[in-house]
């Protein structure tokens, strides 16, 4: 080929190779800058899970919480008052404004292992199925009649744990309405 | 082409790539300049790490990209713009202000007003980080003399960082309404040398300026805050740590007001406190502040700052005034700091129950979860257009509380953030509207009926039972009757119910008994230790305390069930006391007594209120006849008093009469009241002083001499005062030849009816009304040494008078008074009317005659900016050596000038009714004989 005057095939340049690699570096650099921080994400979730904007955490969202949780040990504190345990979706005085729930606990939690739920909903939504899913672990338990019911909880685990709570009745329940249904943690002040 | 850059060279490629790693190059150090400028300020210590960094890069970004996809700002203005221009030198100096903590200079500068440059002074302003480190710092702007930002002299631009925005805004107007005085608070978009800052919230600084907008006159106005290492005791017992702002005339070094009111906070009995209250103190303003701030968990005027306070003279009293509102905060108690004038307030008796009263109608009215809402999606839609378009919007709280430091730290705004701000600190405020009205109407009363006991004094068939009602909770309750249920086997004869040995109900048959007169039972305080003690927050936290009222009852047999039944003093409910049940294993409180001055140590108990021995109401018959007045009698609030028809008052050497509670001069036609010298030395004067005064009533009253009466720190100008009530009457009364100042003077008084009063030669004015609103009608004011009738401040209509020979203004209107004037004759006078500091006059079917001025009209002035203005259909201005003054920027809106006499037909009923003469060539020598002895 070379003896019919074609050029032959050589390796990109030094320069070549840096300048794609720079640029690549700079994308990197301002797509990690773009990317929304973990801190940004759970002052938002705070607020749409206390405002019944958002009623559960998908998995992302769950593990980013939680590794925010183990970096900054002051933080579940702020999420749940001082508590040890505590509902971080929308409620007034336990009884949740929106189908599901985020529940928090921290380590330290020990003596509140129990989930205490008051079901009062018409007859026609019973029975209540109420599903509870930690980290590596859930439970399911089904209300078939309004009143108190008590769930318990594994231990806690060493780092902060987010607990997913949903709710399925047998009418569909409203997504813009609160569902009668009451959380508490006995023990808790 | 394609092979060139397979191969390029080292050089091209360097030239290449530079754009990249400037790019990189520049937010990376962006962002660690703006870490390390914020750390310098909050946290000098804190260093950066990988997920800190990031933070500070996606804001960066986030702030450039918001900038790039930013629209221009809206075309229609709804918010008021300011523009200042400052040269090279002058920017220079404002920035270098930053670097001191206080005694920033100020430097020249412009604010463009319409066509026109107007200079102003400006410095920077604020201590934090948000108010210096970006291109956006809050400005202090001072006017120069006659100049003003709508009446206000100086104003602060303030960069304000909470997330919610309009948060003291919207509590600021909720003050507003409530008739507190606040200082004005909005929003304005600023501009500096052409370049546009953004929104910036004005508050126009706390001085004279604030007590006039809020009709106030003109006093004693102190400012407390300390500096930091001084104890917090030190405000509380060193008047020099509170600046007086603002005074009367003559009164700047006079601190004995500030001096008295420190003393009594500080070292006053619960009896005296009680006394400074009643007669010194506006409670119910001081009461309403207390309830805002329980509402939105306010938390600023705490032992060491942010308390200013106003005297007003001629009330004389004390009200707060506001300067931060910083609220929208949660936390389980109902008052969030306490500071010694609250917890004294707390202690007296009654006021808690007057704070639940403000807070429960606050709850439920205008400060509701919804009316709340409202009111800020109102301010909201005002807003969003300015601040979607501010090129430098942040707050801070927008990461969660993980760290002090990342709480503080301001990040971009956006209008998705900013709604969700708003919803949350709107949620939180729900939460604490639902705990308050948990804590508020919670029943407090409890009753509990003791053994059986011999009934001394009774009939033998009659027991004695000790009746204990308990009041524990924010309220205290009326207590208006008993419901008892009685066996089936009583022989009852009738039952009562006594306190001491005063029968409250009288003989009682049946299941049910009525007071016959309701009586007031009060919760007070117990202070307990905070568990956040702080010089700021103190050491203690007040939390209501349980009062227990000891009743007895005296019937045949004991009750099987027996209710207090009450009204709750909150919300009006009518309540049933439940069973008292003892806690604590029935440790009975001790209370502080009422002559003991409280330390505010933990473990105190207010004073009961029954132990405060409150003057019975009393009825204080004067005449007829002659009655020798030798010295000053006041007369209490719980004192009635009528001055029989009549009745000859004969003053000794300076004495006064001064009326706390309801009065009346029942003089007669043929029999009136008459108050003179009982010898050659003159008397002090006559005053109707505070709101127990209401309905006062003058008529058929002669007063003649007199001076001005003294009574506390109370500066009455006048021969006779009418102070801070309302619905007074005077009628067919006359004050003659007074000794020295007005003669009378009324100020703070609603609906003040006028029905006949001559006003003859006074040293002074002949009427001065201050903050008063009104109907006068038939006045005579004749040779008055100063105006006939000097308003300020007031909404009055002034009917078929006479106003004659007054050396300065027949009638002065100023300080936005709103008259009209009607069939009335204003003659032989320096001025016959004028209008100044934006009042309005209105003249309808009048004459001007002989005044050296006919009218006069002054123009705008730094407090009162508005123009004044004058207005009639027809004005008759007939003799005057000049008819007319009117100041540029003032509004004379006549429909005709006259200035020849009335022709047959016009002005009838002035002549003819009011003057009672049957033509104008009569006035004259009726004039002349109005000034020789009485009426015309």
């Amino acid at each position: 080929m070379a003896e019919m005057g074609y050029p032959v095939a050589r390796r990109p340049s030094v320069g070549f190779v840096c300048t794609l690699a720079i640029w690549a570096l700079a994308a990197a650099f301002v797509l990690w800058g773009a990317l929304q921080p973990d801190l940004d994400r759970v002052w938002f979730l705070e607020n749409e899970l206390e405002q019944g904007i958002r009623a559960r955490l998908d998995k992302r969202d769950r593990q980013m919480l939680e590794g925010c949780l183990a970096r900054w040990p002051e933080l579940a504190g702020d999420l749940l008052d001082g508590q040890p345990i505590g509902l971080l979706s929308a409620h007034r005085q336990g009884w949740l404004s929106v189908p599901a729930a985020t529940v928090l606990r921290v380590a330290g939690s020990e003596t509140r292992r129990i989930v205490h739920f008051d079901v009062e909903l018409s007859p026609k939504a019973l029975p209540l199925t109420i599903e509870i899913r930690g980290r590596g672990w859930q439970h399911a338990v089904q209300a078939r009649q309004n009143g108190p019911l008590d769930v318990p909880l594994p231990r806690p685990p060493e780092r902060a744990e987010v607990i997913s709570v949903e709710l399925e009745a047998a009418e569909k329940l409203d997504p813009r309405s609160a569902p009668g249904v009451r959380i508490a943690f006995p023990g808790a002040a | 082409m394609g092979r060139r850059i397979w191969r390029m060279r080292p050089l091209s490629a360097a030239l290449l790539c530079l754009p990249a790693v400037l790019l990189c190059a520049w937010y990376a150090w962006d962002a660690w300049a703006g870490f390390d400028r914020f750390r310098n300020s909050l946290a000098p210590a804190r260093s950066l790490d990988l997920e800190l960094f990031q933070l500070f890069v996606h804001d960066s970004l986030r702030r450039d990209w918001r900038r790039f996809t930013m629209a221009e700002p809206p075309s229609r203005k709804r918010l008021q713009r300011l523009a200042f221009q400052l040269d090279a030198k002058a920017f220079g100096d404002l920035l270098q202000g930053a670097s001191l903590k206080k005694e920033r200079p100020y430097v020249n500068a412009q604010l463009l007003r319409g066509q026109a440059l107007v200079p102003v002074k400006m410095h920077l302003r604020g201590q934090m980080p948000w108010h210096l480190m970006g291109p956006k710092k809050s400005l202090k702007v001072k006017f120069r003399k006659g100049e003003s930002f709508e009446g206000h002299r100086t104003l602060n631009l303030i960069h304000d960082p909470t997330p919610m925005v309009l948060g003291e805004v919207l509590l600021a107007d909720l003050a507003r309404e409530l008739g507190l005085i606040v200082p004005g608070t909005d929003f304005a978009r600023v501009q500096l040398n052409g370049a546009d800052l953004g929104v910036f919230r004005t508050l126009v600084q706390v001085d004279e300026s604030v007590i006039r907008a809020a009709n106030r006159y003109p006093g004693s106005l102190y400012s407390g805050n300390l500096p930091p290492g001084v104890p917090s005791e030190a405000l509380w017992r060193d008047p020099q740590h509170w600046k007086k702002v603002a005074w009367q005339s003559g009164h700047a070094k006079d601190r004995a007001d500030i001096e008295r009111f420190l003393s009594v906070v500080r070292s006053a009995s619960a009896r005296d406190f009680a006394d400074f209250v009643r007669h010194e103190l506006d409670l119910n303003a001081f009461a309403r502040l207390d309830a805002l701030e329980i509402a939105f968990g306010v938390n600023e005027r705490d032992f060491r700052r942010n308390h200013k306070l106003y005297f007003d003279p001629y009330r004389g009293r004390w009200e707060p005034v506001i300067w931060s509102l910083r609220g929208f905060r949660h936390e389980p108690h109902f008052q969030l700091v306490d500071q010694p004038i609250g917890l004294r307030l707390q202690m007296h008796p009654g006021y808690l129950s007057l704070r639940a009263q403000e807070l429960y109608g606050l709850l439920s009215g205008p400060a509701s979860p919804t009316a709340m809402r409202r009111r800020g999606l109102s301010r909201a839609r005002k807003l969003v257009g300015d601040l979607a378009t501010d090129p430098y919007w942040d707050a801070y709280k927008l990461l969660p509380r993980a760290e002090r430091f990342l709480r503080r730290l301001p990040r971009p705004m956006d209008v998705e953030r900013w709604a969700l701000a708003f919803q949350g600190e709107l949620g939180t405020y729900a939460e604490r509207h639902r705990f308050l009205m948990r804590e508020l109407e919670r029943n407090p009363l409890s009753a509990a009926l003791g053994a059986e006991e011999a009934a001394p004094g009774q009939a033998p068939a009659l027991r004695q039972y000790k009746l204990r009602l308990r009041v524990d909770g924010q309220c205290g309750v009326r207590l208006i009757g008993f419901e008892a249920d009685w066996p089936a086997d009583c022989q009852q004869v009738g039952w009562r119910i006594y306190r001491g040995s005063v029968d409250l109900a009288g003989l009682s048959n049946g299941t049910e008994c009525a007071l016959q007169h309701p009586i007031q039972l009060h919760p007070t305080i117990q202070l307990q230790s905070r568990t956040d003690a702080s010089p700021a927050h103190g050491a203690v936290r007040a939390v209501p305390a349980p009062v227990d009222y000891g009743l007895r009852l005296i019937s045949a047999c004991r009750p099987e069930r027996l209710h207090a039944v009450a009204i709750h003093l909150a919300t009006g409910n009518r309540i049933r006391s439940r069973l008292l049940e003892e806690s604590g294993g029935g440790k009975r409180r001790r209370h502080l007594t009422a002559d003991q001055v409280p330390g505010l140590r933990s473990g105190e108990v207010g004073p009961h209120p029954w132990s405060f021995d409150l003057p019975r109401p009393e009825a204080v018959h004067l005449g007829p006849g002659e009655v020798e007045i030798a010295q000053s009698r006041v007369f209490g609030t719980e004192q009635s008093v009528v001055v029989e028809p009549g009745s000859r008052l004969r003053m000794g050497a300076g004495a006064s009469l001064v009326f706390l509670g309801p009065v009346a001069f029942r003089g007669e036609r043929n029999a009136p009241v008459e108050i003179a010298a009982a010898t050659e030395q003159g008397f002090g004067g006559i005053a109707i002083q505070g709101p127990g005064t209401a309905g006062a009533l003058l008529r058929n009253v002669i007063v003649r001499g007199g001076t001005a009466p003294t009574w506390r720190r109370i500066p009455f100008p006048a021969t006779v005062n009418v102070h801070d009530t309302r619905g007074v009457r005077i009628e067919d009364c006359q004050l003659e030849a007074n000794e020295r100042g007005d003669f009378l003077h009324v100020a703070s008084v609603e609906d003040l009816q006028v029905d006949g009063l001559t006003v003859r030669r006074s040293k002074g004015d002949g009427v001065d009304l201050e903050q008063v609103s009104g109907r006068l009608r038939a006045l005579r004011l004749v040779e008055l040494d100063d105006d006939g009738l000097d308003m300020m401040g007031a909404s009055v209509d002034l009917h078929e008078s006479v106003i004659h020979k007054a050396s300065g203004n027949a009638i002065s209107a100023g300080e936005r008074t709103e008259l009209r004037v009607f069939h009335s004759l204003l003659a032989r006078s320096g001025t016959g009317v004028l209008s100044k500091n934006s009042s309005t006059v209105e003249l309808e079917s009048s004459l001007l005659l002989g005044n050296g001025l006919g009218v006069k009209l002054e123009g705008p002035t730094v407090f009162y900016p508005e123009p004044a203005r004058l207005g009639a259909e027809v004005l008759f201005v007939l003799d005057s050596s000049q008819e007319s003054r009117v100041a540029r920027r003032s509004r004379l809106e006549l429909g005709r000038l006259e200035r020849r006499w009335p022709r047959p037909g016009v002005m009838e009923h002035l002549l003819r009714d009011v003057l009672e003469l049957s033509s104008w060539a009569e006035l004259s020598s009726w004039l002349s004989a109005l000034e020789g002895r009485g009426d015309g």
